[in-house]
């Protein structure tokens, strides 16, 4: 069983439609990148997978559970890691920790070993009582990623995740993102870095004016484009060139 | 350059739709009718004192404080935006057009309020016999030379200093602008020259160092932003304002009531909102200050059945505010993704709201008793804001079921 399944999902901020007929699945343990210029419709996909908008078509489900069916088991299956930090001005970095700790219902010695072992790896362990304002962006989005990893949930569903990141709390995200898909916890993150998503992506999903224009490895999209020797960047421009032609034509 | 006065005259016109916009929730209602009964009380113990003036008060240098009082804070208004930093730097020798435009109105902003104060101290002059019809004219002149002087010249003072020591500047100029005024009500025209010229020179000092200093955008849009945020908050009591930010506050001498969690046994919500409402200046304040006044009333008001509707409206408007900031607004929190975030948030909510009106019934009683002794009426007090408290928070729930 997938462990999130799109099912042809129409849906957008209006009666005007943003995704068309959107399908994609995403297995056990499976890192998934989704790719597409801006306004191709990533963020809005996301939103509909993370239960913030409804389809107007189709159907979503993470672990078998569609939202509406059991709104808690479904949330309780992803976290979320935002493209821009969202953090409350009033919380410390540990209190932080610790309502994700007390949303997901973590017992509090694994709890306390997990926090520890992420603060380490972040190097946000002398920053416990710090409240955001006196953090940086790339500080802000450490805290967002360490929430989200708290939980271990069976999907990871990040939006953008190394923008603000030093390349140490780059490294840090990938060794965590590797180390969990190889323990069975599915991904699916949105980003530009093309050449990293090349790199760690089990299987890409190239999206285009709201509709999924290729899936697949490396090697079937290298394929559906007959370039054998293509890098993920020359597949991306060729496909948007290929849909400029197509709309020209 | 056409440019930037165009900018100033769209801005201009913006932003008087917002002051209008705001200022119509502030002055309806209960402020205006507070404002009327305030100022006719002052009026009439002004003057009644003004038929029997005590001989021996010093009025000339009295007033010559009041006016430099009424003068020397000259905060410039400029509508400077974040982007200002980026857009209009290649523009700063064309900038003078837009802060001409900025300081006329800083100017006419702040006039009212010395001419008022020279209209309620014209009577005060009469009663001391102090001044003549030709010296009043001189010293309303005066007001609004010594206005538009403080506007230039603290302007500048900001400009070659980023800022920095402001209040060093106001000093400065209160004195002198408390020299001038006394000059002239006591007819000493050789203080009135020379302090003028030792204003001209230090006006002329900020003139040069501000011209040679590149315009720092980041010190007047941080005072402007800042400016305006005191605006919405002042707004935000009488009518919901958006663009507030609330500002945070550890209050650290709360941490009774923000114990540390065991994340088993604490609930989400429960924790959150309980950090949310004490460091959050604005819930917090509100409710504090809503509290102070109804103890207030219990102490100073002598008659029980006025206390009582007194502290029933304070408990109303504290219930409700509190219900309203813990809310929230329509912005994404990450804790909407929470798994029984529905459920909880809402419980959680009138749970602590219920739990803040409880502190201040009991608060009430404590005042109650000081007042009135062991009898029933603290009881009735406490009694009064629990059960309106309840009210508020149980009419609330099913406004927003239906």
């Amino acid at each position: 069983m997938a462990i999130l399944d799109l099912k042809d999902v129409t849906g957008g901020y209006s009666r005007k439609p943003v995704l068309h007929e959107v399908s994609f699945n995403i297995q056990k343990g499976e890192l998934v990148g989704l790719i597409g210029l801006n306004g191709a419709g990533k963020s809005t996909t996301i939103k509909h997978i993370i239960g913030l908008m409804n389809p107007q078509g189709g159907s979503i489900e993470i672990n078998g559970v569609a939202f509406d069916e059991d709104a808690e088991l479904y949330r309780k299956s992803f976290s979320y890691i935002p493209e821009t930090p969202i953090l409350y001005e009033e919380l410390t970095l540990r209190e932080h920790l610790e309502l994700t700790a007390m949303a997901y219902g973590l017992p509090q010695d694994i709890f306390e070993a997990r926090s520890a072992a992420l603060l380490k790896e972040f190097r946000m362990e002398k920053r416990l009582k710090w409240y955001p304002s006196h953090f940086s962006k790339g500080m802000r989005q450490k805290v967002m990623i360490m929430c989200a990893f708290l939980a271990e949930p069976a999907l990871y569903i990040i939006d953008e995740p190394f923008v603000g990141l030093d390349p140490l709390g780059i490294r840090s995200l990938l060794a965590q993102l590797t180390q969990r898909t190889e323990n069975g916890a599915s991904v699916l993150m949105s980003t530009h870095v093309l050449s990293t998503a090349e790199k760690h992506c089990d299987r890409i999903i190239l999206l285009h004016e709201g509709s999924v224009r290729a899936h697949g490895t490396m090697d079937d999209l290298r394929k559906a484009f007959g370039r054998p020797d293509a890098s993920l960047d020359d597949l991306y421009i060729a496909m948007t060139e290929e849909a400029d032609y197509e709309q020209l034509t | 350059m056409n440019s930037l006065r165009e900018v100033w005259g769209n801005r201009f016109g913006k932003y008087l739709m917002e002051l209008q916009r705001y200022l119509q929730y502030v002055f309806t209602g209960h402020l205006a009718i507070v404002l009327l009964f305030s100022i006719g009380a002052a009026g009439y113990s002004y003057s009644e004192w003004l038929k029997d003036v005590p001989p021996d008060l010093p009025a000339a240098r009295l007033i010559a404080l009041l006016l430099a009082a009424s003068t020397f804070i000259a905060t410039p208004v400029t509508l400077l935006k974040p982007a200002d930093a980026v857009y209009l730097l290649p523009l700063e020798k064309e900038l003078p057009t837009y802060t001409s435009r900025a300081l006329s109105w800083t100017f006419f902003s702040k006039l009212p309020l010395p001419i008022i104060v020279f209209i309620v101290a014209l009577p005060m002059l009469s009663a001391y016999e102090i001044g003549s019809k030709p010296i009043f004219g001189l010293l309303l002149l005066l007001i609004i030379a010594v206005l538009w002087a403080s506007v230039r010249t603290e302007f500048l003072y900001r400009k070659a200093n980023e800022g920095q020591g402001v209040w060093r500047d106001r000093f400065i100029r209160f004195v002198l602008n408390a020299l001038l005024f006394y000059a002239v009500l006591s007819d000493q025209w050789i203080i009135l020259i020379v302090i003028t010229i030792a204003y001209l020179l230090y006006a002329t000092l900020w003139m040069k160092k501000a011209n040679v200093q590149p315009f720092p955008y980041d010190h007047f849009i941080e005072l402007e932003q800042n400016r305006m945020m005191s605006f919405y908050r002042f707004a935000n009591y009488f009518t919901e304002v958006p663009h507030l930010k609330g500002s945070i506050s550890k209050r650290s001498w709360l941490g009774l009531f923000m114990p540390d969690a065991n994340v088993e046994h604490t609930d989400a919500q429960s924790f959150l909102l309980r950090r949310t409402f004490i460091r959050t200046d604005e819930s917090f304040w509100l409710w504090l200050r809503l509290t102070v006044l109804s103890i207030l009333g219990v102490l100073f008001i002598p008659f029980p059945i006025v206390a009582f509707i007194f502290i029933g409206a304070l408990a109303f408007a504290s219930a409700i505010q509190t219900l309203q900031t813990l809310r929230g607004g329509d912005e994404f929190r990450m804790d909407l993704l929470f798994p029984n975030t529905e459920e909880t948030r809402p419980k959680e909510i009138f749970r602590l709201t219920e739990r803040v009106q409880w502190l201040q019934a009991g608060l009430i009683v404590i005042a109650g008793l000081l007042m009135h002794g062991l009898s029933i009426t603290p009881f009735v007090m406490g009694a009064i804001v629990l059960i309106i408290s309840e009210a508020t928070i149980r009419l609330s729930n099913n406004k927003d079921e239906e």
